[in-house]
């Protein structure tokens, strides 16, 4: 019996799909893995199910789902809840300030009627902490874990925190389905076994589960079924046991592309940016003992998916977080946490956070592109006895060199960089870059909302940076495509650990194995 | 009717009311007492410039450095200076004073990222109330200071009568505040003022330029600190007395409130803010009193004038930051 079945679903965001014709089925008490790269649709087609308010803003979703054999159209997270379907977040909503129990119970307290809400209604009956204590200790139990329901969440880890917000899900008496988004990247190793065994027995009693990954172990541990999708396609359901890994990795990524590497000069031997051992951490995201050797001239790729690591690793280059560990470029320790050494050091970053951190929106193309260089490099500045005036003449002039050279479409170097489309944002943030006069360039995810004509023309720039200009390169970036058609070599990271580092033109299955698999565990 | 032609109606209906609060305020002779206080106070507007351009919002802390400038008066007077010796030592020691607790109260600050304005507020008030102890056990002698009975511990308002009082004349203070403005213009013109720039409107992209932005914060804190200890004596030398204990209390409000009135926002700010706030701000001080005596015979009601149109700008700037985060 189908717990829930798709039909031809289809979600466009303005007129691009990210998902289409999407059609497979969930059986009742089934383990259902859904695989895909970053930006398949896993995220997206797991909103509509849960009746996320960004799909209906977004103008709603094409064809059908049926929940037991009957037609429903999910608008509100309520209706998908009432329907029985839950869901474990990748962004756990859980209240750092509050307890394990209370976590588990709020906003669905059990409460006990008194007198005064016999009057004045069921606002005013009065919670009951006892039994939301005896009901949170049994669910603790049977999910095998044995965390103490008093302990405060910020105190937990994440994988903790994750079992909190399993447990208020399956605590809810009507649950049929139950989707879990990534859930594993943040478990330990003896979590990751609780965790196995919570939905076998989830799946025991009835409850069929959806979880959504990227890492092809667990689709083989845990799941019965698989489904497939690429780039919002749908590629396949298989029987866990009809299909191998390999086979898998195949579909997630691609078929075989040729990837002519047209680029005339060969890298040197010397290695210009040495990582070795480097940590560190920002926000959910973390590296782990990276160590790299980058060579001079050459165009160095970082694949991972998202969250991964990737980047941790272009902001500590960047010097935007502190790390430990040791990077030198040529023989010169790069500071850790030091924005300016790095950029004094000859390194510099085009983040991936473009309006955050790559461009100042309201500030005019030439500020933009010259304010870092006058600051580190002592660059469109005239000398008035100790004074040091901007020169803005100097700035604007140096700016229009660069619109030129890296044809940036706008009115005059004047204009505020807020105006510009996507793409023509971003090459100001690599004339920013480059004004710096850097031996190495480290872009992170440059063509991230850029069009597709824009897209090709920075690659080009980049191409040419590399080649005419001599500046190694360090592309990070969640498009292997992309990648494997600019790169020499490419280190995908996992786990905040360099699972393999392979040359572009190695097969798609040994880059699927190196995204998913990651490092082998002892 | 769109914006544009809206803000036009809005700057036309503006112009008529300055044009005839300036008529009124030449034609009763009180123009020239504009200009006195244009020049008492212009400084100390100023001085919420540079810390709102570094980031850290209107320095409601300025009075330390006010307490600063303060100091080197007192001192200047106990020593025994008088003319313009005595200003100069009294500026002299005041900006040594509060670069160095202009750099401590910046490292605060930093450590405080997002609260500056509250935690800026709190911190001069207690600052204030500790040099109130500290004009009480401070061992000054000259006659000029100390209470005449007892003859120990600072009387609340020290004339300046035989030091630097008024020794700039009005047209010395607005040139002076003129110079000041000029070189504040120049500064944010250099590396280091754009740096600060940059720093104070996005500190992310600061820092991927190789900009520090918290050394930044502290250096706009700093010159907001020098200025205020400027400003201070300026004031105290065009009012001729210098005022202790708890007047420097509410001393940063009206200077915030000048510059909120010249357009400037919590984020935002520039020289010509600080300059057409002041201009706005006494005028309507010097219009309001003679009007407001001639309708209620009553002229503590004018202070209360003051008090309402400084704190009522201060809480509409305030709300309009907040609603503006909350979209």
């Amino acid at each position: 019996m189908n717990i829930i079945e798709f039909k031809n679903i289809g979600k466009k965001y303005g007129d691009k799909y990210v998902l289409k014709d999407i059609s497979f089925s969930v059986k009742k008490g089934e383990i259902h893995a859904i695989l895909g790269e970053n930006g398949a649709g896993k995220s997206t087609l797991m909103n509509i199910v849960c009746g996320m308010p960004v799909i209906e803003k977004s103008g709603g979703y094409e064809g059908d789902i049926l929940v037991d054999g009957e037609k429903v159209y999910i608008k509100t997270p309520i209706q998908s809840t009432k329907l029985g379907i839950g869901i474990a977040k990748q962004e756990l909503s859980i209240i750092d300030t509050a307890t394990v129990w209370e976590n588990i119970f709020i906003n669905d307290e059990i409460t006990k009627s008194t007198f005064i809400s016999k009057i004045l209604g069921k606002n005013m009956k009065v919670i009951d902490k006892k039994s939301m204590r005896e009901e949170s200790q049994r669910l603790m139990q049977s999910m095998g874990s044995n965390l103490n329901i008093e302990c405060l969440c910020g105190n937990l880890s994440i994988g903790e925190k994750h079992f909190v917000e399993i447990a208020r899900e399956i605590k809810r008496k009507n649950i049929k389905l139950l989707i879990f988004d990534e859930p594993t990247a943040v478990f330990t190793k003896e979590e990751s076994i609780i965790f196995g065994k919570l939905i076998r027995e989830l799946k025991e009693k009835g409850i069929s589960i959806i979880f959504i990954t990227h890492k092809l172990d667990e689709v083989m541990d845990y799941s019965d079924r698989i489904t497939v999708l690429r780039n919002g396609k749908y590629k396949g359901t298989y029987e866990n046991n009809g299909i191998t890994k390999e086979e898998l990795a195949r579909l997630m990524i691609g078929k075989e592309l040729n990837y002519p590497i047209e680029r005339s000069f060969t890298t040197s031997s010397d290695t210009i940016l040495s990582i070795k051992n480097v940590s560190a951490n920002s926000g959910n995201e973390f590296i782990e003992k990276v160590s790299l050797d980058i060579k001079k001239g050459e165009i160095f790729g970082i694949a991972g998916v998202s969250g991964q690591g990737r980047d941790t690793l272009g902001n500590v280059l960047g010097g935007m977080i502190d790390y430990t560990g040791e990077i030198y470029i040529g023989k010169n320790i790069v500071k850790s946490g030091d924005s300016e050494d790095s950029i004094k050091k000859g390194i510099s970053y085009v983040s991936s956070d473009r309006k955050g951190t790559g461009v100042y929106l309201a500030g005019s193309i030439y500020e933009n592109i010259c304010i870092s260089a006058m600051h580190t490099k002592n660059r469109f500045v005239k000398n008035i006895g100790f004074i040091k005036i901007a020169d803005r003449k100097a700035m604007k002039e140096y700016a229009k060199t660069c619109v030129d050279n890296l044809n940036i479409k706008c009115q005059s170097v004047n204009q505020s960089v807020g105006e510009l489309s996507g793409g023509n944002q971003q090459k100001v943030a690599i004339a920013k870059a480059l004004a710096l006069n850097p031996t190495v360039l480290v872009v992170s995810d440059v063509s991230r909302g850029v069009d597709i004509g824009a897209k090709n023309n920075i690659m080009d720039i980049l191409k040419s940076i590399c080649e005419n200009d001599n500046i190694t390169i360090v592309m990070i970036s969640g498009d292997l495509n992309e990648l494997r058609s600019m790169c020499d070599r490419i280190a995908v990271l996992n786990e905040g650990k360099v699972s393999a580092i392979l040359s572009a033109d190695e097969s798609s299955e040994k880059f699927g194995m190196a995204i998913s698999e990651g490092v082998k565990k002892n | 009717m769109t914006e544009k032609f809206k803000d036009h109606i809005l700057t036309f209906i503006l112009g008529v009311i300055f044009i005839c609060v300036m008529y009124f305020v030449v034609a009763n002779g009180i123009f020239i007492d504009f200009l006195n206080r244009v020049g008492m106070n212009g400084i100390l507007v100023l001085s919420m410039v540079p810390a709102i351009v570094c980031g850290v919002g209107l320095n409601f802390g300025v009075s330390i450095g006010m307490l600063c400038g303060l100091l080197g008066g007192v001192l200047s007077i106990e020593l025994g200076f008088s003319g313009f010796i005595a200003f100069i030592f009294a500026i002299f020691v005041g900006t040594i004073l509060s670069i160095i607790t202009g750099i401590l109260y910046g490292k605060i600050l930093n450590t405080v990222k997002g609260d500056e304005m509250m935690v800026g507020t709190y911190a001069g008030f207690s600052i204030v109330s500790l040099m109130s102890i500290f004009w009480v056990i401070l061992p000054f002698k000259s006659p000029d200071m100390v209470w005449t009975i007892g003859g120990k511990g600072l009387r609340t308002t020290i004339s300046l009568e035989n030091s630097f009082g008024g020794i700039l004349g009005t047209f010395g203070n607005i040139a002076l505040f003129i110079a000041m403005c000029l070189a504040l213009y120049i500064f944010f013109n250099t590396k280091q003022g754009i740096a600060m720039k940059t720093a104070g409107i996005k500190p992310k992209f600061a820092l991927n330029c190789g900009i520090k932005s918290e050394k930044y914060r502290i250096i706009g804190i700093v010159l907001s600190n020098v200025l205020g200890a400027l400003g201070i004596l300026v004031y105290s030398s065009a009012y001729g007395f210098i005022q202790l204990y708890q007047a420097p209390l509410m001393m940063p409000f009206s200077a915030v409130a000048g510059v909120l009135l010249g357009g400037a926002t919590i984020k935002k700010a520039s020289i010509h803010n600080a300059i057409l706030g002041v201009c706005v701000f006494q005028l309507l001080m010097t219009a309001s009193t003679p009007i407001i005596n001639s309708i209620f015979q009553d002229s503590s009601l004018s202070d209360s004038l003051r008090m309402v149109i400084s704190y009522g700008v201060i809480l509409y700037a305030l709300v309009k930051q907040g609603g503006r985060r909350l979209k």
